[in-house]
């Protein structure tokens, strides 16, 4: 289990962060939605330890963040980046190898490989694994690097508590490849006890893939919980300034932006 | 380990003592290819003093040999510095004068000419350039990497505009001691900023070789650490790397290094910057093969280059970094063109 604590972070006289605290569970997939500027990959940087925060702690099973060794905490925490460094010529099937540099010296072992591959076959790269990696398409280059994140959290046994945190991951992608990604967030979460953070703009992709939500605006927390809870049309347009419709039932869960679910109705006279 | 980067690795290997038997029996002094080969047969043990004589025998091994070596070792210490640091940049047009020490080192030499030190015979008599080059590579280094410090990170972005402002002040100043200068100093700086690998001995060798050995070592520890460091900082971290000691120790080493092949050879360009760029399109921009590949080609290189000074203009010597630059650069362009046709495909 992740908690923040208590979370501020100013650059200058500006708040990032202002008093976050919030709680991931393992086993659980949780978003973190809001409008841009709200300090959702902020949050998750911190989580991640790539930023320190300028008050307040993180503590990954019950321990600060600033007391777990670097290398440590590399084989139990991924973070997949919003941005890629585009220049670098790997191939797929070395990026992806870099995922699993924690848990190595020098040389891969037996185990390594195999996992690489398995993560590969996952993200359906494997027919192009001799390419390098600076002539591949968009979303491509986000599946691979998925797959490195993959590998470096694979659950070798039942008991390891992996964090897996996912800052829009899924940004490039067709919706083929969106839904894949997510379910296999899901499935880590659901099958191998992965506590799952994910940063997501896609209203719909939030709530279909997600238990909880945390709702942000302005670098604070406006609204958080089971993620039926969180996504009412009252707390959405208050943050996102524009209407919402939400159609729930027993079956089905769609949030519709922009637009009024009656006045669409008239519109289309559905 | 793929097929063709055995293969470069092999072909290396079979090349460098080629090049060294090839390198030392050519020269001003005539020795037979045969003649030098029993020398080198007569170091180990069987005599054979008839097929040569005694003059060969010194020029052949406390002169040519050691200024082989002595190439081999500069060039494989710059190719691998420069690899490191288009690491560190991740930038493949980073080299050694980014940071400042060529800058530094040619103020330093400038000011220790200007103020007559070679000819001195004080505490440090012969080498006082040398010691006062190192000093000023190592200096303006230091300064770069401080101005890049904040809080406890070590800023790259920052650490290039440090390192070009320093070079740029540097460079003025040493532009003023040149104005100061006359007409025999002047010479002087400019020779020594032209870089010579003469006047080699086993002296100079056996100091060198802690000096760059060691470095190429350590830098070569940091290959896992630099590979995951090309995707960028964060990542790096999240993959468990500690980027600022990875920085920090980088950054030692490489300055130890080309400080001190600058204080024995001067200003030798390009190498830096070109060889591990022909290494990356060999065997692929993984750190590991890429320090070791660009330390044996450095040396190849650095090697044939001097033999070529010797040979051009013999009796008489090029100054080596003409003859880098001069070969270096259609070789550089070449590449880029070929790069660039490679990805407009």
């Amino acid at each position: 289990m992740v908690k923040a604590i208590n979370i501020s972070l100013n650059v200058g006289k500006k708040n990032i962060l202002s008093k976050v605290n919030a709680h991931f569970n393992n086993g659980e997939v949780t978003a973190i939605l809001g409008p841009n500027g709200a300090g959702k990959s902020t949050l998750v940087k911190c989580i991640a330890g790539t930023i320190k925060p300028s008050k307040g702690n993180i503590e990954i099973d019950n321990e600060n963040i600033n007391n777990i060794a670097l290398e440590d905490l590399a084989c139990k925490r991924g973070y997949l980046n919003q941005q890629f460094n585009w220049s670098v010529a790997y191939t797929v099937r070395d990026l992806v190898s870099i995922g699993r540099f924690p848990h190595y010296d020098v040389y891969p072992s037996k185990e390594d490989d195999r996992i690489i591959t398995s993560a590969m076959e996952l993200l359906d790269i494997i027919s192009f694994s001799d390419r390098t990696t600076n002539n591949l398409s968009g979303g491509e280059l986000q599946r691979v690097h998925f797959a490195r994140t993959l590998a470096q959290i694979w659950p070798t046994t039942s008991k390891e508590k992996k964090l897996l945190i996912l800052d829009e991951p899924v940004n490039n992608l067709d919706p083929q490849y969106q839904h894949a990604i997510l379910a296999l967030a899901k499935d880590f979460a659901r099958n191998y006890n992965v506590c799952v953070i994910v940063v997501l703009h896609d209203l719909n992709l939030v709530a279909q893939y997600s238990n909880n939500s945390i709702l942000m605006k302005e670098g604070e927390i406006i609204a958080q919980g089971k993620t039926a809870d969180v996504l009412t049309e009252q707390l959405l347009e208050e943050v996102y300034k524009v209407p919402i419709s939400i159609i729930k039932n027993e079956s089905q869960f769609h949030i519709i932006t922009g637009v009024k679910y009656n006045q669409l109705k008239k519109e289309l006279i559905l | 380990m793929t097929h063709r980067v055995k293969l470069t690795y092999i072909s290396l290997f079979v090349l460098l003592p080629i090049c060294v038997i090839i390198a030392t029996s050519l020269g001003a002094f005539k020795i037979e290819f045969k003649q030098c080969v029993n020398i080198i047969i007569n170091l180990f043990g069987a005599e054979n003093y008839s097929e040569f004589t005694i003059p060969q025998y010194n020029v052949l091994l406390n002169i040519r040999l050691p200024r082989v070596l002595l190439s081999m070792m500069i060039g494989a210490a710059l190719a691998v510095s420069g690899a490191g640091l288009q690491g560190l940049f991740r930038n493949p047009l980073a080299d050694p004068g980014l940071i400042g020490i060529s800058a530094g080192a040619m103020l330093a030499a400038s000011i220790a000419i200007i103020l007559g030190l070679q000819f001195t015979n004080g505490f440090l008599g012969y080498y006082s350039i040398s010691f006062a080059t190192f000093l000023g590579a190592i200096s303006t280094t230091i300064i770069v990497f401080r101005l890049s410090k904040s809080d406890k990170s070590t800023n790259i972005a920052t650490m290039l505009l440090a390192g070009i402002a320093i070079n740029a002040l540097a460079g003025a100043v040493t532009g003023f001691i040149i104005y100061l200068s006359n007409d025999d100093q002047l010479r002087d700086i400019t020779f020594w900023s032209l870089g010579s690998l003469g006047g080699a001995d086993w002296e100079k060798i056996i100091a060198l070789i802690p000096l760059t050995i060691l470095p190429i070592i350590m830098i070569a520890r940091l290959s896992k650490k630099l590979d995951v460091f090309a995707l960028g900082e964060s990542e790096a971290i999240c993959l468990g790397v500690n980027v600022n000691t990875m920085k920090r120790k980088l950054i030692i080493w490489v300055t130890i290094t080309v400080g001190s092949c600058v204080a024995i050879a001067g200003m030798i360009g390009f190498i830096g910057l070109l060889i591990p760029h022909i290494t990356r399109l060999l065997v692929g921009p993984k750190h590991r093969n890429l320090i070791w590949i660009s330390a044996i080609l450095g040396a190849l290189v650095l090697s044939v280059a001097d033999l070529l000074c010797r040979l051009i203009v013999a009796p008489a010597e090029l100054p080596i970094g003409i003859l880098t630059a001069i070969l270096g650069t259609p070789l550089f362009l070449m590449l880029l063109i070929q790069q660039k046709r490679k990805i407009n495909g």
